[in-house]
Parts: C-alpha cells; sequence; structure tokens
C-alpha cells in the first residue's frame, strides 16, 4: 500500500488538529488546544477501489510560516493550507503564503481550505470568499464534520 | 564526576538508532525505547519514520535534517522529541542514524506559553474585529444623520413651499366660491367658474404629483410591460399636445424616426406618463418659439427606444442641472410653480423600465431632454383592427363628462371610430342637464370634476327610475384595488384609468351585455304566494314587502361575495335567495341561482360567471320594482 505524507498548514487556532481529530478519530472539541512542533496521524483511505495510507503532519500554526521548520516540509506529496472563515488576519497574506509555500514544496497539490464554516451566516460566505481574491477548494467546518471527509478523500485522489 | 553527572543525563534523554532500509533495527542504545531486540520494522512502529521510508534509500551518505518537537505518543502518554537523521555508512551497507533526544519536560513548559500567546493574539484579533466593526457602525450613523438631516432640511424647504403653492389655490378657490355666490351678473359669475375650475385642476395636478411620487418611493409603482402600439400613444399625445401648444402660439413638432417599430413590448401607461410629464414641462417653461417630441430607435443600443423633448423655453441654469432630478432638492431650490416634482416622477419611473434620462439646457435657449427605454420587438396583433370593426357593439350613444377638454376630444374621437354616437358634458352639473336628451347606452364619467364629482353624478343615476340600469364607465387615475371595489359596490359597471387605453375600452364596451335580451326576462307569478297563503292578501303584501327589503340585499351580497371569492358564503346566500325568486314565480332565476349553487358545491370555476351575477341583480332589480306596482294593487 502506499504512504503519502500530507501536510496541513496556516496560522494558530484555525482548526488545522480539528479537522485531523474529526477526520481520523470523529471526534470535535470546542476547546482550544495549542499544537506545538508537529504531530502527526496515520488514516488509509480508499479512494477508485486504492487504498492509501494518508500520514498527516499536523503542523503547529504560525504567525508567519517563515517560521515553520522547512524540514516538516521534507517530503511532503501534499499540502492543505487551512485558513479561519471568522477570522480575516487567518486569510489576509493568503496570496504570499501560498506563494512561498509553492517554492517551498514545488510540484506537489496544495488545497486552500476556510474552516469553521458553521460559524459564518451564509449571506456573508459569499462576500468573504470574495475578499480573498483566490481559489478555495473547499470550505469546512470541523465541528459538523462538513466536507471533512471531502476534503482528505480529494487530497488522496490527487495522489493516486 | 562531572562527566559521570554528563553521561547520567545523556543516558537518560538522548538515545542512538542505526536502521537499515527496511527499518529494521541494526543498533540502539535502547536508553527511551528498546529497540534493539525489536524484530518489527522501526516503520511501523514510528509515523515519523514511516512517512520517509522511501527518502532515507535516497540519501547520500553525510545528509543531515534535524525535526525540532515531533509529538510521540508512547502508552497515553505525550513525549516530545526533537531528532537528527543522518545518513550513514555502515558495517551492512548504507544505513540511517536516528538521534532522539526527548525535550518533553521542556517543551510541556512550552506549550503552556505558547497557549497563553495564542489565546491572546486571537482575543486581540477579535478585539481588533469588534472595534472596527464598532467604528464603522459608528460611521454609517453619522453618514445616516447627516442625511436624515440634509434630507430633513430640504423636505421642510419642499413642504414649506409645497404649503404656499396648495394654499395660493385653495384660497382661490375659497375666494372665487364667496364672489360666485355674491356677483349677480351672470357674465362676470362665468368668468369666475372658469377661474375656479382652472385653479381647482392646478390644485389637482399638484397633489397627483405629491401622490405618485410618494407611490413610486413606496415601490407601490409595478412595471407591467405589454404588447403596445407606439404609433397610438403618439397619436394621442400628438392630439393633445398640438392643440394646447397652438392654443399658447407655439409649435408642436413631432418626429418619427424611419426605423422605430410600430408595436413594441413596453408600459404604455409609464411611458405615456413619462412623455406628458416631460412635455408638459417644455409647454410650461415655453412662451416663444415651440416644443418638439422625436422618436427612433437608439443608434448605439438597438434594443433601447429613444425619445427626445425639445423646447425653445427659458431653460435651466447650469448648476441645477445636476440635481434637477432629485426629488425635494430640485423642488425647494427652483420653484416654478406646480408640485415641482414632474422630472422626479419621469425620472424614477424610467429607472423603474430599465431606461436612461439625461438633459440638457442652456439658459434662455431651450432645454433637450432624452429618454431611453428598454424595449422587446412585437409582431403587429394580427386582426386586432378587424376585431374592431368586425364586432358589431351594442352600444350605440355615449355621453362623456369630463372637464379636461383633451380628454373630452381624445374619447369622443375614439368611440366615434367604432361607430359609437357620443354626447360630451364638461362637468357633473352639464351632464345632469344633457341626459334627458337621448336614450344614452352608457354613460363614460370622470371622477374628479368640479362641482359635482363622478360619484355624485353616480349617486344621481343610481337612485333615478330611468337612468339607474344604465352602465357607467368611471374614469380615474391609478386606485386601489379597495377603492376600485368600493367603486364597484357603488354601481359602477368599470373603473378605467386614465389615460384611456382604447383597447381596454373597446374590451369593456364589447362585454356590455345587450338590453334586449335583459328586458325580457323578468315575470312575476304571485299564484304560488295566493296558494300557499290561502287568498290571504295581508300574508301575501307581508311576504312582498319581504322580498322587495331582503332581495336587492341579497343581490349586493351575491355580487360582494363573488368577487371576493367567497364562495361558501355566495353558495348560502344563493341557497337562500333561490326559494325567495321560486315565490314569486322567477322560476328561471330559480334555477341559474341553483346552477350556480351546484357549480360551487362541484368545485367548478366560476369564470365566466359575470353573466349571470349581472343577471341576478338585473332580475331582482325589476321584480323589485313589478313588486312594488303589484303590492299597490292589492
Amino acid at each position: 500500500m502506499t504512504s503519502k505524507k500530507i501536510i496541513l498548514l496556516g496560522k494558530y487556532g484555525v482548526g488545522k488538529t480539528s479537522l485531523i481529530r474529526q477526520f481520523v478519530y470523529n471526534k470535535f472539541s470546542d476547546q482550544y488546544l495549542t499544537t506545538i512542533g508537529v504531530k502527526i496521524d496515520k488514516k488509509v483511505v480508499s479512494v477508485n477501489n486504492a487504498e492509501v495510507n494518508l500520514l498527516i503532519w499536523d503542523i503547529a500554526g504560525e504567525s508567519d510560516q517563515k517560521k515553520v521548520p522547512a524540514s516538516y516540509k521534507l517530503g511532503s506529496h501534499a499540502a492543505v493550507y487551512v485558513f479561519d472563515l471568522t477570522r480575516p488576519a487567518t486569510y489576509e497574506n493568503l496570496n504570499m503564503e501560498i506563494a512561498m509555500l509553492k517554492q517551498q514544496v514545488p510540484n506537489i497539490p496544495i488545497l486552500l481550505i476556510g474552516n469553521k464554516k458553521d460559524l459564518v451566516p451564509v449571506n456573508q460566505l459569499q462576500s468573504i470568499c470574495e475578499q480573498i481574491d483566490m481559489p478555495i477548494d473547499l470550505l469546512t467546518s470541523a465541528k459538523t464534520s462538513e466536507n471533512v471527509e471531502t476534503l482528505f478523500f480529494k487530497v488522496a485522489e490527487f495522489l493516486i | 564526576m562531572l562527566d559521570d553527572y554528563k553521561r547520567k543525563f545523556l543516558n537518560e534523554t538522548i538515545q542512538f538508532v542505526i536502521f537499515d532500509d527496511g527499518g529494521f533495527c541494526l543498533e540502539s542504545d535502547d536508553v527511551i525505547f528498546k529497540l534493539s531486540t525489536s524484530k518489527e520494522s522501526l516503520f511501523e512502529r514510528f509515523l515519523f519514520l514511516e512517512s520517509y521510508k522511501d527518502l532515507f534509500v535516497n540519501m547520500p551518505v553525510g545528509e543531515t535534517y534535524e525535526f525540532p518537537c515531533v509529538n510521540i505518543e508512547q502508552d497515553t502518554q505525550k513525549l516530545y522529541f526533537d531528532f537528527i537523521i543522518e545518513r550513514i555508512a555502515h558495517k551492512d551497507g548504507n544505513a540511517t542514524l536516528w538521534i532522539l533526544q526527548d525535550f518533553t519536560r521542556h517543551y510541556e513548559h512550552l506549550i503552556d506559553i505558547q497557549q497563553e500567546r495564542n489565546d491572546s493574539a486571537i482575543s486581540g484579533e477579535y478585539h481588533e474585529m469588534r472595534e472596527k466593526a464598532i467604528n464603522l457602525e459608528r460611521d454609517l450613523l453619522r453618514f445616516q444623520n447627516e442625511e436624515l438631516s440634509r434630507l430633513q432640511k430640504f423636505k421642510t424647504q419642499f413642504y414649506a413651499r409645497l404649503s404656499h403653492e396648495l394654499r395660493t389655490p385653495l384660497q382661490s378657490i375659497t375666494g372665487l366660491s364667496t364672489l360666485i355666490n355674491e356677483v349677480q351678473l351672470q357674465s362676470k359669475r362665468e368668468e369666475y367658474l372658469f377661474a375656479l375650475k382652472a385653479t381647482s385642476k392646478h390644485l389637482l395636478s399638484i397633489v397627483n404629483d405629491v401622490i405618485d411620487l410618494s407611490k413610486i418611493e413606496e415601490g407601490k409603482i409595478l412595471i407591467n410591460p405589454a404588447e403596445s402600439d407606439i404609433l397610438e400613444i403618439l397619436s394621442e399625445i400628438d392630439a393633445s399636445f398640438r392643440f394646447i401648444a397652438e392654443e399658447k402660439g407655439l409649435t408642436f413638432n413631432l418626429y418619427k424616426g424611419e426605423n422605430f417599430p410600430q408595436f413594441a413590448y413596453v408600459d404604455a401607461i409609464k411611458l405615456k406618463q413619462i412623455l406628458y410629464n416631460l412635455l408638459g414641462n417644455a409647454l410650461k417653461f415655453t412662451s416663444t418659439g415651440g416644443i418638439s417630441l422625436s422618436i427612433s430607435i437608439d443608434t448605439k443600443q438597438p434594443d433601447l427606444l429613444l425619445f427626445t423633448v425639445s423646447d425653445t423655453g427659458i431653460g435651466v441654469p447650469q448648476d441645477k442641472i445636476e440635481r434637477i432630478f432629485n426629488p425635494y432638492e430640485q423642488a425647494a431650490s427652483s420653484w416654478y410653480g406646480g408640485s415641482g416634482l414632474g422630472l422626479s416622477i419621469v425620472k424614477q419611473l424610467t429607472d423603474l423600465m430599465g431606461g436612461k434620462i439625461a438633459l440638457f439646457s442652456e439658459e434662455g435657449i431651450g432645454t433637450t431632454v432624452y429618454v431611453r427605454i428598454p424595449f422587446k420587438n412585437v409582431n403587429a396583433p394580427v386582426n386586432q383592427e378587424s376585431q374592431f370593426q368586425i364586432e358589431e357593439l351594442a352600444v350605440k350613444y355615449v355621453l362623456i363628462a369630463d372637464d379636461d377638454n383633451i380628454s373630452q376630444k381624445v374619447l369622443a374621437t375614439v368611440l366615434n371610430n367604432w361607430g359609437i354616437k357620443t354626447e360630451v358634458a364638461s362637468n357633473g352639473k352639464d351632464f345632469l342637464s344633457k341626459l334627458q336628451n337621448q336614450p344614452f347606452d352608457l354613460f363614460i364619467i370622470d371622477y374628479h370634476m368640479p362641482e359635482m364629482d363622478g360619484l355624485q353624478v353616480v349617486d344621481f343615476l343610481k337612485n333615478s327610475e330611468t337612468f339607474y340600469d344604465i352602465p357607467v364607465f368611471m374614469l380615474t387615475g391609478e386606485i386601489t384595488p379597495k377603492v376600485r371595489s368600493q367603486f364597484i359596490e357603488q354601481g359602477i359597471t368599470q373603473v378605467i384609468n386614465k389615460p384611456v387605453e382604447p383597447e381596454k375600452l373597446y374590451k369593456f364596451i364589447a362585454q356590455l351585455p345587450s338590453k334586449n335580451i335583459e328586458k325580457e326576462s323578468v315575470k312575476i307569478d304571485l299564484t304560488y304566494l295566493f296558494e300557499i297563503t290561502n287568498n290571504n292578501k295581508e300574508l301575501v303584501k307581508k311576504l312582498i314587502s319581504d322580498f322587495m327589503k331582503n332581495a336587492p340585499q341579497d343581490a349586493k351580497n351575491i355580487r360582494k361575495y363573488y368577487e371576493g371569492g367567497e364562495l361558501e358564503k355566495l353558495k348560502q346566500v344563493l341557497h337562500k335567495s333561490k326559494t325567495n325568486m321560486k315565490y314569486v314565480g322567477l322560476h328561471e332565476m330559480h334555477q341559474e341561482m341553483e346552477d350556480l349553487e351546484q357549480k360551487i358545491k362541484n368545485k367548478i370555476s366560476l369564470d365566466n360567471s359575470e353573466r349571470i351575477i349581472k343577471l341576478i341583480e338585473r332580475t331582482i332589480k325589476l321584480a323589485v320594482e313589478k313588486l312594488a306596482v303589484s303590492y299597490k294593487s292589492l
């Protein structure tokens, strides 16, 4: 079975750990517990009759992606950049963050995810997405699990 | 001694492991994890190593990577390590050296600091967002307040001027009324009456403008595009304005572009309102020269009809052009008499129709207004013209009452074209005096007339033995459905919006039932009443009296419930009333009512039942008349 390393990046408190917890353990907690360094989880998914072993690296959120150790990104097969739909500070410099990431991990798929969809009224989602001015791959809610599986299956599809 | 402590410390916190490319342990000092005797691949046990299993093989000897703060869970305990990976040459071939440094205590302490830092930064962000939102709301409120006070100021000025404009004609009306009462000389009296009529009309136009604008502002005006005959609209305008312009010594020119469509899908009523307003303004502000209206297709946008209204009037000062379409502002800043809201109404109607308006003017030279209205081409209605000619109308002679001689003329011309003879009256009193002239088939009465308004005239007609059954069409501006139904309740047959659309008027006239058919349907027979009362005349009189009292009310209720769609109530009143019909020998009427009742019971649509409702009303009216005669003779 092929193993694929996926890194989750983004500013602190955007819900990276919650997305992984929801996907791997079907659990969610409203309490915010900061991650330091990196924590690795694993889940096997089956896509198009092929099984993929996803090794998901939950990398501690930093205010600036330059602070994330380059070694964490070494050998990644895909990257997921998560931002918080309720906090503009987490999506204000997305263009630069993604451009930098592309430089650091070239030639791998990078997905842009807006999390905490459950906290944003539907009529405001459109205006937030317009502010971002970048194609967003998915809007997720780790709390309600909306689009969480879709996200990781989408990543797996890219990798097969 | 120091070396001993150093060794002891390092022995507790640092482990060295060498593993091959399959992840199997070649050497380990087992300081933290016991790996030296493990038969299991390290790739199976440590997700960190599994992530890199393909990478190690390709690493050149001597290459090193450092991984700070990697979380490892060991028997539910959370451990934090710094890892160093180095590719080395081993006696069994190339292998990987893995150095694990346990910094759990250090990182646990760091977690608390990091947690606090992140919590504070996030709450700072939210605080900043709240501040921004509050500031934004404050700015918005300040802006709204400023806008409100600005508007309030303009409205105050506007109302002050409007009050003045209303008070002036009202004072004239009061003064003229007093003079009319006092003056003896007939010629003088007529002069005052003429002035009174003109002043009232002026006052009415101001009030209408205010009502129109408030309706637009409240969003109560809806655009109803329909297939419209543009040529017909132009002819109507030509007939109206050429006459007035010539009376004022001005020229009136109508230019029709070669390519404009005769038939278009637009709201003809609103279009007329726009053009009437613009041409009315042009006339008002022009004392020499002339006014013109031209129509063509916009050369740049062929889906737009371009109307151009030009005059050689006083023009608009440049500093006022920009605000000329604003309500209140325009009216407050430049008052020429009238409500001053005409251009606002035009602008808003144009916007509602999806069009555009532009005004160019030079003081002392004149003004040109361009109105562009979107339209869709439609084919000429097939046989429309012939329909009017083929069908012979039951109505042959109409008496029109309208104080506006242009409207009179237009309406009379339209009716004459359909072969209907007309008589015109300029007010209610004039109308009553002409009533005796001929047997009219239809009355068309304007609602707003000086001296005696349309409703007073209708009231007279409905209480008259001779004219109560002659249909009445009431001409009005736009009215609410409630007022419309009140009019119908008062016996008005149709309410028609001004300006009159000939096609609609034709349809309404064509729907009127023929007099002859209706008049022969009432035959009273009291045999049944005498039978059931054993020829007791007093009892028969009592029953007739009850019928005369109750049946007209039943007829009114039938009309009311039918129009209001209250079918259950309609069924009940039909059920009650049909028996009364049988008592007085109206067997056919009894059967008609029974049929209608059955329709309701069986949930059959009452569409096209207007004929039977009218028949019921008429039969009851005639029956009451006949029974009144019988009652007296008993």
